[in-house]
């Protein structure tokens, strides 16, 4: 795998030449600075209530305005971030992984556990995601955590899914025959053959997941199946602002953007890192 | 080719049977049951437990699962305790207006989609296909309900142009018709795109074919090239869509429903989960799996049709 | 005895869209405006329900929402009056006396049929409507509203004595005049087997039934063999929709001629009022309180318990879920009940100085932290995040956990499982009937393990209960049932919030009429006196 320097030096030269790309990388660090930095740059608490100020238009005070409880919808949009960052890191980091060991297994592994795995694989696909996340947040209550877990088992298939694909393409190939010829082991080979090679194209893939996961946790606390109040989630600014969109739409406009910001960004930059590193997968995902 | 399709719907089967057993277990592992819910606070616990008993509630899950089973194969779904009507009435009745509302989203995203993703073959690098290739990268992934929401909020709310509740009058064609729009804008909106690209690339690899230069060589229009081959072979990715993207077009089938309140099948399913009604939730549930796992097996068999090699079992 | 309450069945919030309401909104006839088209014989009434009929059968009515048919289609003895109080006139009933603590007389009007032929109501129907609701054969989830009923007695054709084991005050207005007092015909239910659920065999009130679609709607036409003036209407149709949102759209569109609506939506309504129509405010008998359950360790010490109570500002909590159009209440008891108690020990403004003095004084660290329960419905979530604010500021950090409607209304039951001994706070609500014993009961000692999930036990409250109970002096009762309010604050385990509001919108080509606790008696509803 090329070194640090080198990577970095071709992701810079790729996204100059690829405005789309640029916006993207640009969208990204914006979204991941106001979120990492929005306790110092939150005028409010989001959590501070004022019940007399309720429902309010944008203003000076306010510059997206208040929500029900009279809270800054601001501040909680730049909070929201943090609930999105935190369920992303742990979810894609969690799912890629399994993922990779489930998928690398089922690659390489003898066809009854392929069998297996890929059963079992293609029926969680088949649970409708809303359901699956129903009842296992009514069975526990709604809390971030079980909304992670749901993230995770739903997308680990997805992961598995393309890591055996790759792995059985690799498998067949000369110099991975010729090592097994040679006596390595299947972990050996496994680790310092299969991984570099499905390496890129996984974190590609995961930088374009992050639209979707963050999407998810937003639908599931729009539908109160997230977050607990007061925490400010996207999805749930947005689930408060729908009970009370007669009286103010701000709250709705306020926590929409921020979704179609992540998936632009997240969106833009993977497909313009894919195709620095890898044009081959565009055939890929489709 | 017969054996892999034979072997494919075995799969899908078994696969069925798998999720819709897992999903038994798992509402019945939830807290509350049905009798509590319809008598209320007015369940004392010896009303409660008689009606628990007359719904069989009590029985192990294993003997309720097989109970299921058997009515199914009887056709049987089952009574929902609540309305007193038969669970299988309910999901039919639900199940047309999901069913139009995915319809008309991927109908409408293909309309514009695939002219879309036409040109943007033909006019390599221009304008269009560079604007094209941008929005359908970010309308993809956007959420559903986020657009949904906006719509509502816009389109309904605040001008009145379309209407913010419900599927509208039955039998009223053009007003259900008004109703569809917002919902289906919702849901299609991010298959515009993947559509377009989708019949793009593919025609792209199709136009440098052998046949198609041999046709230009001969001096046929362009445009004939286009529609008559070209074309034939891109609308196919739509069916392949079909069957990757079904799930998300439920999921998201269902925050439309809930965000515009309109009838339909993933509303009957929340519902039935939150109000623990098992029957109607086992028939949803069995509804939409089984609508799920069907679209993709058939998109599995035309992908097969297309490509002989995935036809084949993996090697040892 | 078990006395069951009127709660509501929960509010659930997102999911009272999720029940059929778009369903009512198809049902609705074509797509003419269906108000009302002229005053006199062909007007149409169309009006909003909470919920959909499951029973209208009398030992079996889940709700108050197939009540409120009821009192259209069928007869009591006595009905409520439609006055704004909780007064009652005779309406099947020539006389209806009490003779002494136990027993009570009563005399028909004769001439009264039952619809499909089932003939003349006589004292004999009554017997058997009654009795059949004690029947211990027939299971009925209604049965304690009969309290302690032992028999009828029939001495002719049209009068007859009931007889009680031992005094009950709310005979009359809960047993008579509530639901579970509908006539209903001998002959007719027996033809049935006994019981029905959404088609009654026959009616005998003004409306009679017409038709019932689930989840749709429900129609009522005009009674020809009604003895009485003639009703108003020639049709109601009830549409069903949990979802206020779909029923304000429903009246907007011009599809609804009265509809209950949320808090929410009256401001906007006010700004903006459809055409030629009339919002009312009116007071409601619903009762929403923050709960503390002192048997758990963390809320044992009764200082803490009142630290809460001082640190929560209920008017703070009003003015964000309810906009500041409820009034704050001191007690389950209503306005304009007797028994109502006018002002809490506690300030509505709470006092946090106090608060954290309390919990100093009991030595208690901070963070405390607490877990609250609540039902997943916008309007109390927003009450418990305000009460959540409130508390953090004395030091107290309270988790919400938002239960749905169906796992929230059973967490106190011993009979489901362990969950009862979690709870610590949570925000209560029911809805009252027509009288204060019924506001109270859930609160007794028995209650403890069913509806009591504060576990609050006090030997002087559950005495002055049934003494109130069985007094007949509306004034010693007025005492006692304050008192018991006053107790149930000092033992620090209730803050009580409000008693809500129930807005209702209505054209004006209707004169609508309502139920002190804001629901409406559709048997008064009619056109108003003007040219079609």
């Amino acid at each position: 795998m090329a070194t640090h320097p080198g990577v970095i030096v071709r992701t810079f030269s790729g996204l100059k030449k690829d405005p789309l790309g640029m916006t993207g990388f640009v969208l990204v660090s914006l979204i991941l600075l106001f979120t990492v930095f929005a306790a110092w740059l939150a005028p409010y608490d989001p959590l501070e209530v004022d019940v007399y100020d309720r429902l309010s238009s944008p203003s000076a005070a306010h510059w997206l305005g208040t929500d029900q409880l009279g809270r800054d919808v601001l501040s909680r949009v730049l909070f929201g971030g943090q609930v999105a960052l935190k369920v992303s890191l742990v979810a894609i980091s969690a799912s890629l992984s399994i993922g990779l060991v489930l998928g690398m297994m089922a690659g390489f592994g003898p066809r009854w556990l392929d069998r297996i795995l890929v059963v079992s694989f293609d029926t969680v696909r088949s649970f409708p995601t809303i359901m699956f996340a129903l009842a296992i947040i009514a069975l526990t209550g709604p809390s971030l955590n079980t909304v992670i877990v749901v993230i995770i088992l739903t997308s680990i298939p997805v992961y598995a899914r393309v890591v055996r694909t790759q792995t059985q393409a690799l498998r067949e190939r000369d110099f991975i025959l010729a090592e097994r010829a040679m006596g390595a082991s299947t972990l050996r080979i496994l680790r310092d053959h299969v991984l570099p090679n499905i390496a890129a194209p996984l974190l590609i893939l995961a930088s374009m997941d992050v639209p979707s996961v963050v999407g998810m946790e937003a639908g599931l606390s729009f539908l109160g199946l997230g977050v607990s109040p007061p925490t400010p989630s996207w999805g749930s600014i947005l689930n408060d602002g729908y009970s009370y969109l007669r009286n103010s739409p701000w709250p709705i406009i306020a926590g929409g953007l921020p979704l179609i910001a992540v998936t632009l960004g997240f969106t833009f930059f993977g497909e313009s890192l894919r195709d620095i590193f890898d044009p081959k997968l565009r055939r890929k995902d489709q | 080719m017969l054996t892999f399709i034979v072997r494919r719907a075995l799969t899908s089967v078994f696969i069925l049977v798998l999720a819709v057993s897992l999903l038994f277990g798992m509402i019945h592992m939830v807290p509350g049951d049905p009798a509590s819910v319809m008598l209320g606070p007015k369940a004392t616990p010896e009303v409660r437990a008689e009606l628990v008993r007359r719904m069989g509630l009590d029985r192990p899950v294993i003997v309720q699962l097989g109970k299921f089973y058997a009515g199914l194969a009887r056709g049987d779904l089952g009574v929902d305790p609540f309305s007193g009507r038969a669970v299988t009435d309910s999901v039919l009745e639900q199940l047309p207006y999901t069913l139009v509302l995915v319809l008309a989203a991927i109908g409408g995203a293909s309309l514009l989609g695939i002219p879309l993703g036409c040109f943007s073959a033909i006019r390599r690098n221009s304008l269009l296909d560079r604007l094209t290739g941008a929005m359908s990268v970010a309308f993809i992934a956007i959420p559903s309900f986020v657009v949904a929401l906006y719509l509502l909020l816009w389109l309904a709310v605040k001008w009145r142009w379309f209407p913010a509740m419900g599927a509208g009058e039955v039998g009223d064609y053009p007003d259900q018709l008004r109703h569809l729009v917002l919902p289906a804008i919702a849901l299609g909106l991010g298959w515009v795109g993947y559509i377009a690209r989708l019949v793009r690339s593919s025609m792209l690899e199709v136009m440098e074919e052998n046949h198609i230069r041999t046709a230009r060589a001969f001096g046929l229009p362009e445009r004939t090239i286009v529609v008559h081959y070209a074309l034939r072979i891109a609308i196919l990715p739509t069916v392949t869509i079909l069957g990757l993207g079904i799930g998300s077009l439920l999921s998201g089938a269902l925050f439309a429903e809930i965000v515009f309140s309109r009838p339909g099948i993933g509303r009957l399913l929340y519902e039935a989960v939150a109000t623990r009604n098992y029957p109607v939730v086992m028939g949803a549930v069995l509804v939409t799996t089984g609508f799920f796992v069907l679209c993709t097996l058939v998109s599995d068999i035309v992908n097969a049709l297309l490509d002989p090699r995935l036809r084949e079992r993996p090697r040892n | 005895m078990n006395r069951k309450p009127y709660p509501e069945l929960p509010h659930r919030g997102r999911r009272e869209f999720l029940q059929g309401s778009s369903l009512a909104l198809l049902g609705l006839a074509g797509g003419a405006f269906a108000g009302i088209s002229g005053a006199g014989r062909g007007a149409v009434l169309h009006w909003r329900n909470y919920l959909d009929v499951i029973s209208l059968d009398a030992p079996s009515t889940i709700s108050g929402a197939e009540s409120l048919i009821c009192a259209a289609i069928f007869q009591n003895l006595l009905r409520f009056k439609s006055d704004g109080s909780w007064h009652t006139e005779r309406e099947a009933a020539e006389s209806f006396e009490q003779l002494d603590a136990t027993h009570y007389a009563f005399r028909l009007k004769p001439g009264q049929l039952f619809t499909n032929g089932y003939g003349e109501m006589t004292a004999d129907d009554v017997k058997f409507s009654f009795e059949r609701m004690i029947d211990p054969a027939m299971n009925a989830i209604n049965a304690p509203d009969m309290g302690p009923l032992s028999h009828v007695e029939v001495h002719d054709r049209y009068s007859g004595t009931f007889v009680l084991r031992s005094p009950y005050a709310a005979f009359a207005s809960i047993a008579v005049a509530g639901g579970s007092g509908a006539i209903h015909s001998r002959k007719a239910v027996t033809a049935v087997g006994g019981r029905f659920s959404t088609h009654p065999p026959c009616c005998s009130g003004p409306y009679q039934f017409k038709s019932w679609q689930a989840q749709r709607k429900t129609v009522l036409e005009r009674n020809p063999l009604w003895a009485g003036s003639e009703a108003p209407f020639s049709e109601i149709h009830v549409y069903a929709m949990t979802d206020s949102k779909a029923a304000e759209m429903a009246f907007e569109a011009g599809q609804l001629d009265c509809a209950e609506i949320s808090v929410e939506t009256v401001g906007s309504f006010k700004k903006d009022m459809p055409p030629d129509s009339s919002l009312r405010l009116l007071p409601s008998g619903r009762n929403f309180w923050l709960g503390m359950n002192q048997e758990n360790p963390a809320l044992a010490d009764l200082r803490v318990r009142r630290a809460i109570q001082y640190a929560i500002d209920v008017q703070a909590v009003v003015e964000a879920a309810w906009f500041g159009l409820a009034p704050v209440s001191a007690g389950p008891v209503p306005k304009g009940m007797t028994g109502h108690r006018k002002q809490a020990l506690i300030p509505p403004k709470g006092d946090p100085e106090q608060a954290r003095a309390l919990l100093r004084q009991a030595g208690v660290r901070l963070p405390l932290r607490l877990r609250l329960d609540v039902n997943n419905d916008a309007r109390e979530l927003t009450a418990v995040q305000v009460m959540q604010w409130s508390l953090k500021k004395v030091g107290i950090e309270v988790e919400i956990r938002a239960q749905d409607g169906s796992t929230f209304m059973m967490m106190g039951r011993e009979d489901v499982g362990d969950q009862w001994r979690g709870i610590q706070l949570f925000m209560g609500s029911f809805i009252g009937l027509a009288d204060p014993h019924y506001s109270l009961t859930w609160f007794s000692s028995a209650q403890v393990g069913l509806w009591n999930w504060e576990r609050f036990r006090s030997k002087e409250f559950d005495q002055l209960m049934d003494l109130a109970l069985a007094s007949t002096d509306e004034s010693e009762r007025d005492r006692m049932y304050q008192r018991m309010q006053d107790l149930m604050e000092e033992s620090g385990c209730y803050r009580f919030v409000t008693n809500g509001i129930m807005p209702n919108i209505f054209r004006n080509s209707i004169v609508p009429a309502f139920r002190p606790d804001g629901y409406s008696l559709l048997r008064d509803f009619r056109p108003s006196k003007r040219s079609a």
